[in-house]
């Protein structure tokens, strides 16, 4: 029976990858061909160099480890540095400052009715600045005066004499 | 690859500073010319391969304590002078303004002058052709070409699978078969 069962076993079940036979031909070949043109690199090195670089690393490693190391954060560095950041800072304060176009909005009331008191406006100049419709008198006389205020205000304050004359 | 009889032993005696330094120059003893030749073939020339060597064994002196052991000495090495020597490469390639392709390029046009450069035309040609090739590639070609290093041990120190390594290193000879034989 087992003799029999072992007949019927044809194949080993193992399998190779699909064109395995025709590629590893080609990559067999395509090595012997480039190994028999060129078989090392070319590259040299300096006489004796392997026998001198222990003695090359130690030495470095030596050096680094024997080297004091001086802290980057000393207070004279911070020093030193806190006043270059300041002075950076203060330049391009005062010279990198882009220059702010100052819109009519950003100007305080205060600022504008100082300037207008302080420069020497004549009221025509201003005037020449406002368009007809600004212009109409609602706009500056805000109370409405009755005729009898506008005598006792003449009254008190004028002379007869300055009205004739004028 | 391992030539190292007790490994668990070996990394004890390196972090005790007792024995640090005899353990640390069997350690060079032990390692300097492959890691060399390995360097070597990513940076091309001598000097900044003995640069390049030095820093990678002053890295593994200082920081042995920081070795885990989750993988072998060597392919901690491994790994650490692979990353050294691109990392000089991209620094030599910022420091000219050059891309680190534009680097290889000039590099491999100096080879000629390059005293320690013994190489004939077709050996000029195959670092030429290997320049071509991604970074990966070359790595792969370099370390299995020149160098002979199992696949297994480069899964660990490159961290690509064996099956990845493999067809990088099969792409990478049929390019540099076909650069050669172009003409």
């Amino acid at each position: 029976m087992t003799k029999r069962k072992l007949d019927n076993i044809k194949t080993s079940g193992f399998k190779t990858p699909k064109d395995y036979f025709s590629q590893v031909e080609e990559q067999i070949l395509n090595d012997i061909h480039l190994k028999d043109k060129v078989s090392n690199s070319g590259f040299e090195v300096p006489d004796s160099y392997f026998e001198s670089l222990e003695d090359t690393i130690f030495s470095k490693i030596k050096t680094e480890s024997n080297t004091k190391v001086i802290s980057l954060l000393s207070w004279r560095k911070l020093m030193y540095a806190s006043a270059i950041a300041a002075a950076m800072v203060l330049m391009f304060n005062v010279y990198f400052n882009p220059s702010e176009t100052v819109t009519f909005e950003d100007l305080q009331t205060v600022s504008i009715e100082n300037y207008v008191e302080q420069e020497d406006f004549t009221s025509y100049e201003l005037a020449s600045l406002l368009t007809e419709d600004e212009l109409n008198t609602g706009n500056f006389i805000t109370t409405q005066l009755s005729e009898d205020s506008i005598e006792n205000y003449l009254l008190d304050n004028a002379t007869i004499e300055e009205l004739i004359t004028e | 690859m391992t030539f190292l009889d007790n490994e668990q032993d070996f990394i004890q005696r390196l972090s005790t500073s007792s024995t640090k330094e005899d353990a640390f120059k069997e350690l060079l003893k032990l390692y300097k010319e492959r890691l060399y030749w390995h360097i070597r073939h990513i940076v091309k020339s001598h000097d900044d391969a003995d640069d390049v060597l030095q820093n990678t064994f002053i890295k593994v002196y200082k920081n042995i304590h920081n070795f885990k052991g989750d993988s072998k000495l060597f392919s901690w090495m491994y790994r650490i002078a692979t990353n050294e020597s691109i990392s000089h490469i991209n620094k030599n390639a910022k420091r000219a303004q050059f891309s680190s392709e534009e680097l290889q390029q000039y590099t491999i046009s100096n080879l000629e002058a390059d005293v320690y450069f013994e190489g004939d035309e077709i050996q000029y040609k195959l670092q030429q052709a290997i320049a071509i090739l991604p970074e990966k590639q070359q790595l792969v070609f370099n370390m299995k070409y020149f160098q002979d290093i199992k696949y297994k041990d480069m899964s660990v120190i490159l961290d690509t699978s064996e099956g990845a390594l493999k067809a990088s290193y099969h792409i990478a000879v049929k390019k540099i078969e076909a650069y050669l034989t172009q003409d």
